[in-house]
């Protein structure tokens, strides 16, 4: 676990150069789609999401709730549905472009 | 980076095991939690009582992201080369006709000055203020935010080189700015005689609209804030029209225009001070 936080801490730092939020959530969605107790993988993504604002001066806990969404959302179809990372990265994209048109 | 990814999300599908076991109730109030902490995050950071906490994170990360975009506009400096014989040579006739061409505009603007200054001093008129600068370092550069070092007041105008780089959105220990070419942005502008309003949109162009058909616009002319609203400085660069996008029958005349100034390149502007 303390792999995915460090990764989730270098892409907040990355985003301070390149601000999208695709790095973020990559590595939160790859932590979602592993055998994680589910408790960790939201604790992360509360956190992620919470540093991510406070680093590109957003509305605090704006991105934390997304982050929460898509990783309960993940997990969700991966008990339902054989989820591999392509089902993953398609979700990823997706929610990406509805965020980037302001419906999320 | 991202191939460490995709490995670590593929190790994951093949095992085909998704984690389903534990108290399911106990997992869903979890996340009812979190989602409620993040609810009320955002609630106490639009009433502002977050603000202490933020700066002191920023006071920690700013040096960080400061080395981190330093870093980036240096690789990328080192390798601009392997673009630059492409196009170079085009570029360095260009540039140099383009010197010439402010050489002499150069000069015929200090002509004028001097004829200006002669007149104020005849008609006992004021010289006009200069504007008063602080220095910024730039420590990142989003998509659509410019994130720079200093607290400045919400709604300033940052500059560099007379050109506008945006306006201030986000004050506090590091400060936000919104550049014109983000869709939120409306900058009310002239081109010579001519006003309009210029907005951004998604890429690095703007689009000047509110244009009148029956106004001249052509390529290559000058946009500048005309300050009509007071929410920009007057007399600041935008940009220069790429491209006329309107047919003539449109009510208004629209245009593409692009900034003089690449954005991703800076590593220190001025915020106005009032």
């Amino acid at each position: 676990m303390i792999v995915y936080y460090l990764m989730t801490l270098l892409a907040v730092f990355y985003q301070g150069v390149s601000d999208w939020l695709w790095w973020v959530a990559l590595v939160v969605v790859a932590a979602a789609t592993r055998k994680i107790e589910a408790i960790k993988i939201y604790t992360l993504a509360f956190f992620a999401g919470v540093f991510f604002d406070l680093m590109m001066g957003r509305n605090l806990g704006l991105t934390a709730v997304y982050l929460l969404f898509v990783c309960a959302l993940i997990r969700l179809l991966g008990q339902r549905f054989e989820l591999n990372w392509q089902w993953a990265a398609g979700l990823i994209i997706i929610s990406q472009l509805l965020w980037r048109i302001n419906l999320i | 980076m991202s191939v460490v990814y995709i490995k670590v999300i593929t190790l994951s599908s093949t095992s085909g095991v998704w984690y389903t076991g534990g108290v399911k109730g106990l997992r869903i109030k979890f996340l009812l939690i979190l989602l409620a902490a993040s609810l009320l995050l955002m609630f106490l950071d639009t009433k502002g009582i977050l603000e202490p906490v933020r700066s002191t994170v920023q006071v920690v990360t700013a040096p960080l992201q400061y080395g981190l975009y330093r870093g980036k506009l240096a690789v990328r400096s080192y390798f601009s080369f392997l673009t630059f014989w492409k196009s170079g040579e085009a570029r360095i006739k260009d540039l140099e006709l383009r010197v010439a061409q402010l050489a002499a505009e150069k000069n015929r603007a200090d002509d004028l000055e001097r004829e200006n200054e002669a007149l104020r001093r005849q008609l006992g008129v004021d010289s006009l203020k200069t504007k008063k600068l602080l220095p910024a370092a730039v420590l990142g550069k989003g998509k659509r935010l410019l994130e720079i070092n200093v607290a400045a007041k919400e709604g300033s105008t940052v500059v560099f080189l007379n050109n506008l780089v945006g306006k201030v959105t986000r004050g506090g220990r590091i400060s936000f700015v919104m550049e014109p070419t983000d869709p939120q942005a409306k900058i009310p502008v002239i081109i010579g005689s001519v006003s309009g309003l210029v907005g951004g949109q998604f890429g690095s162009s703007m689009i000047l609209d509110h244009v009148a058909q029956a106004e001249k616009i052509n390529v290559n002319d000058i946009v500048v804030t005309s300050g009509e609203g007071g929410s920009y400085v007057p007399g600041l660069v935008v940009g220069k029209i790429k491209k006329i996008t309107s047919k003539p029958t449109d009510i208004f005349a629209q245009a593409e225009v692009v900034p003089l100034i690449d954005y991703g390149n800076l590593d220190t502007v001025f915020v106005i001070l009032d």
